[in-house]
């Protein structure tokens, strides 16, 4: 870090972009704005993040959302695209893939890659300066990842996780949006996450083992209206929790709480929720 | 059925009344719920939640919300009686003998699957009929007398469906393109539902549609895989149940031999526009159209072709309620009197 520390700082240099996202240089940044003084830019400021020099890529931490907007709520999409498809690539290229998986489950496998691929540029195409950073460099849990990679078991079932957290989430957020065009988005991936959710349910977690002919839309995930999960963000097993039980990230990645403001009372109230089981 | 609204309140199960109750109480005295209480509590919540859509609590347009729900009941009906008559439980024997040469082919496993997809388009119904008479409108009676699953609409000689009443893949492909087509009439419609009035009930009947939405998507997944099991070689019947491309490809109808015309064009129409790769949004200032064909750091599935076959199945697609009815009118004998296209 190339910030000048002092009793009064007038003047901080700053080679690296990638040293703002360090909350303390942070502090002194704005501190020395605030207190009249002048921030250098170097010009390797725009030229990438702390990992220039093989060192590893700086942590995120206490990363936060606010979901008063359209462009808050999608933020949360935004954080569980990045984990999925970032989790799906791993899976695909993990030297266990073909070891674990029949060809038709590769299929599937390689499908929902794409899928969350697509939904995690596409969000952060729309969120532009407002997407959450990429919490896959720096702020992954590499010993949680072995774990999760480490059986076609543990594998479906974070694949599970991830795409109920998905379903029930994007189901539960629909009220909340102000806009119809945003909802028409959020509804279009939903049910491909719908898809997801009902073929992993259908596969077995034992090779070659045998998977119940009503397990893809089960009582576990539908309820006695015949409807699906519905979580809402901050619920006691809403999306965080579920996030959290899958414990890909790193602690602190995550502000506690995650949610600064919860919806305007004007978009609408929480209802009672259905979540999916942690599988 | 009465023609006079009736409260939703009414027809609730007395036993989920009593749940419900024995849950306030729980909560009033600051238990902790258990996973399967707080199921409870949500399914018994959402009926309590709808009796408040009373015609006096809307400021807005109620008739949109009702239109929408009316529309999603006659299409659940159709999905609902074509099961029933499928697996041989319908009301009316003569839907039943019809299907009876294609059922004695039906594996045990699909049945399985059938079956439990039929409880959840009588739910639906239950649910919707529930809602529209809480939301002050009318539920009209419909019952398998009103279909003609043969898509002849009625006619003295049967549609170009009839092979599914004798052909189990074609069976299992009118199963996958209704689903499908639910999927896409939900999609179209759930829009039409968001209102920022801070009217729960309203917020209600919008989050119920997105819960049924992901359901009938769950049914058109394991229809898809069921027919790619039995069909290989269609590989626009993706293992992940997805709808690859759009149009007549996207049926994955290449196992049933001479399809007549009018299947084609249902097909076509059913599948029209899933291969559209533009999405738009409004990101508070500006409408923005986003082609994710052309999104960057997705080298790693493929080619252009490839990322443009990611973009198609990574959306779904809504499609309109004039294109729904276009669609789904042949399956349903007129009645203008009872809103039945």
């Amino acid at each position: 870090m190339a910030a000048r520390d002092g009793a009064r700082q007038d003047t901080m240099i700053i080679s690296n972009l990638g040293e703002l996202m360090c909350p303390a240089t942070r502090r002194n940044f704005l501190r020395t704005l605030l207190a009249g003084g002048t921030a250098i830019l170097l010009p390797s400021v725009l030229t990438g993040c702390g990992d220039d020099n093989g060192v590893e890529p700086r942590q995120t931490t206490g990363l936060s959302f606010d979901l008063r907007t359209d462009g808050g709520i999608f933020r949360i999409v935004d954080l569980l695209e990045l984990l999925e498809a970032f989790y799906y690539t791993e899976v695909v290229r993990s030297s266990n893939f073909s070891v674990f998986f029949s060809p038709e489950e590769q299929e599937l496998f390689i499908d929902l890659r794409d899928a969350e691929i697509m939904h995690r540029e596409f969000v952060r195409e729309v969120l532009g300066a407002m997407k959450v950073p990429d919490v896959t460099m720096g702020s992954i849990n590499t010993d949680r990842l072995s774990v999760l990679l480490s059986s076609r078991d543990n594998i479906i079932k974070t694949a599970r996780n991830f795409e109920h957290t998905g379903v029930s989430g994007l189901n539960g957020a629909s009220k909340f949006l102000s806009d119809r065009r945003n909802l028409q988005v959020t509804r279009n991936f939903a049910t491909v996450e719908g898809r997801h959710a009902a073929a992993l349910l259908d596969i077995p977690l034992a090779r070659g083992g045998i998977v119940g002919n009503t397990d893809f839309a089960g009582d576990l995930v539908v309820d006695a209206n015949g409807l699906d999960v519905k979580v809402e963000a901050n619920d006691a097993r809403g999306i965080f929790f579920r996030v959290a039980s899958i414990g890909l990230l790193k602690a602190g990645t995550l502000a506690e709480p995650p949610v600064t403001n919860p919806p305007n009372p004007d978009k609408g109230a929480p209802t009672p929720s259905f979540p999916p089981p942690i599988f | 059925m009465t023609n006079e609204p009736q409260t939703i309140l009414g027809g609730i199960d007395p036993e989920i009344m009593g749940r419900l109750a024995t849950r306030r109480e729980a909560i009033r005295h600051g238990m902790s719920l258990s996973t399967a209480a707080a199921a409870g509590l949500a399914m018994g919540s959402i009926p309590v939640a709808l009796a408040a859509l009373s015609r006096e609590a809307f400021a807005q347009t109620p008739n949109e919300i009702l239109d929408v729900l009316r529309f999603a009941f006659i299409l659940e009906n159709l999905e609902n009686e074509f099961y029933k008559a499928v697996l041989g439980t319908s009301d009316v024997a003569a839907q039943n003998t019809a299907f009876a040469p294609v059922r004695g082919q039906i594996p045990a496993s699909a049945r399985e699957t059938f079956l439990l997809i039929q409880k959840h388009e009588q739910q639906h119904v239950n649910f919707l009929r529930a809602a529209i008479q809480s939301s002050g409108g009318t539920a009209v009676t419909i019952t398998a007398n009103d279909f003609d699953f043969t898509g002849g609409n009625g006619g003295t000689n049967p549609g170009p469906f009839v092979r599914a009443t004798t052909e189990l893949e074609f069976l299992l492909l009118a199963t996958q393109a209704f689903e499908d087509t639910g999927v896409r009439a939900y999609k179209g419609q759930i829009p039409l539902l968001l209102n920022n009035s801070g009217n729960a009930a309203a917020d209600m009947v919008l989050e119920s549609a997105c819960r049924i939405e992901t359901v009938e998507a769950r049914h058109a997944s394991k229809i898809r895989r069921i027919r790619r099991q039995r069909n290989p070689g269609i590989v626009a019947l993706r293992h992940s149940g997805y709808v690859l491309g759009g149009g007549l490809t996207a049926a994955g109808a290449g196992n049933i031999s001479n399809p007549p015309p009018e299947v084609i064009a249902a097909l076509t129409a059913i599948y029209s526009g899933e291969e559209n790769t533009v999405q738009v949004v409004f990101d508070g200032t500006a409408e923005r159209s986003i082609d994710a064909a052309n999104l960057p750091n997705t080298d790693v599935i493929g080619n252009a072709d490839r990322k443009r076959a990611a973009a198609q199945i990574a959306f779904d697609a809504p499609l309109s309620k004039d294109a729904v009815i276009n669609i789904i009118k042949g399956f349903i004998k007129d009645d203008a009197a009872r809103g039945l296209p």
